[in-house]
């Protein structure tokens, strides 16, 4: 059975590493892995940056729909604030048109005939009853 | 000749409850107009009621539908998340046999592996 010998030389300056059979001597001094243990060094790197990834891409997803929720939150409030608006001028229009509509109905548009009406039927009423009152017996 | 004797008797009091009835009638017509006014101001704010109602509603409508949609998205990214990590560890399992099964048949991949990953150097 193959061992493999990985070594964290502190005796050399390059990291180096090399792989062993069994009862082999070692080139330099290090720290031995069977080959579950070096696999285990590896797939666990390996397995920690996917995790990275797959959490950063979570996340960022999770945030966008966060921040979806919160746009269409704010689209829909949006909308009705515009609506009700709309709504209010629509309302206080008709109002103003109901209002002219009653003014206009009022004396207010022919103000001088029932100001020359009601001069000439008062006098007319106080002619009749001055002459009525004078020739009375 | 009677009712001319009456008037040229009482004709100030004739003249002024006429004007009073004059003054009753006119103040009735302008009471109308205020009524009508008043009527026509509370039928266009009736309205107003109704629709502000209706816009609410409408707004209730969208956010429970956009709350509807990001709880299907948090499902469907929870699940896929969840999947994910399950094939990460599926693949870390299937990964780690294979580097045990290069130490005896492919130590060139082996130590490639580990280069590429740890940045040491291979002494063969």
């Amino acid at each position: 059975m193959f061992l493999s010998f990985l070594l964290i030389s502190t005796a050399i300056a390059d990291d180096t590493f090399t792989f062993l059979s069994e009862g082999q001597p070692a080139p330099f001094e290090g720290t031995l892995f069977n080959p579950s243990a070096t696999a285990e060094l590896l797939v666990t790197a390996e397995e920690f940056e996917a995790q990275c990834i797959l959490e950063t891409e979570y996340q960022l997803d999770v945030q966008g729909t966060e921040y979806k929720l919160h746009l269409d939150n704010l689209t829909a409030s949006h909308d009705a604030a515009i609506a009700s608006q709309q709504q209010t001028i629509i309302t206080q229009q008709t109002k103003i048109d109901e209002l002219q509509t009653i003014i206009k109905s009022n004396s207010g548009q022919s103000k001088w005939f029932w100001f020359v009406g009601g001069t000439i039927l008062g006098g007319a009423i106080y002619y009749g009853i001055d002459q009525a009152i004078g020739s009375a017996p | 000749m009677q009712y001319l004797a009456i008037i040229k008797k009482y004709w100030k009091e004739i003249f002024l409850v006429a004007l009073l009835v004059g003054f009753v009638l006119k103040s009735k017509h302008e009471a109308n107009l205020v009524r009508l006014a008043h009527s026509a101001a509370e039928a266009a704010l009736q309205e107003e009621i109704e629709m502000l109602k209706s816009i609410h509603a409408d707004e209730i409508e969208q956010r429970e539908k956009a709350l509807k949609e990001y709880k299907e998205s948090m499902r469907v990214l929870t699940e896929e998340y969840e999947r994910a990590l399950e094939e990460i560890s599926i693949l870390r399992s299937e990964q780690k046999e294979q580097y045990v099964e290069d130490f005896s048949q492919d130590k060139d991949a082996l130590a490639e592996a580990i280069m590429i990953r740890y940045g040491f150097t291979y002494v063969p």
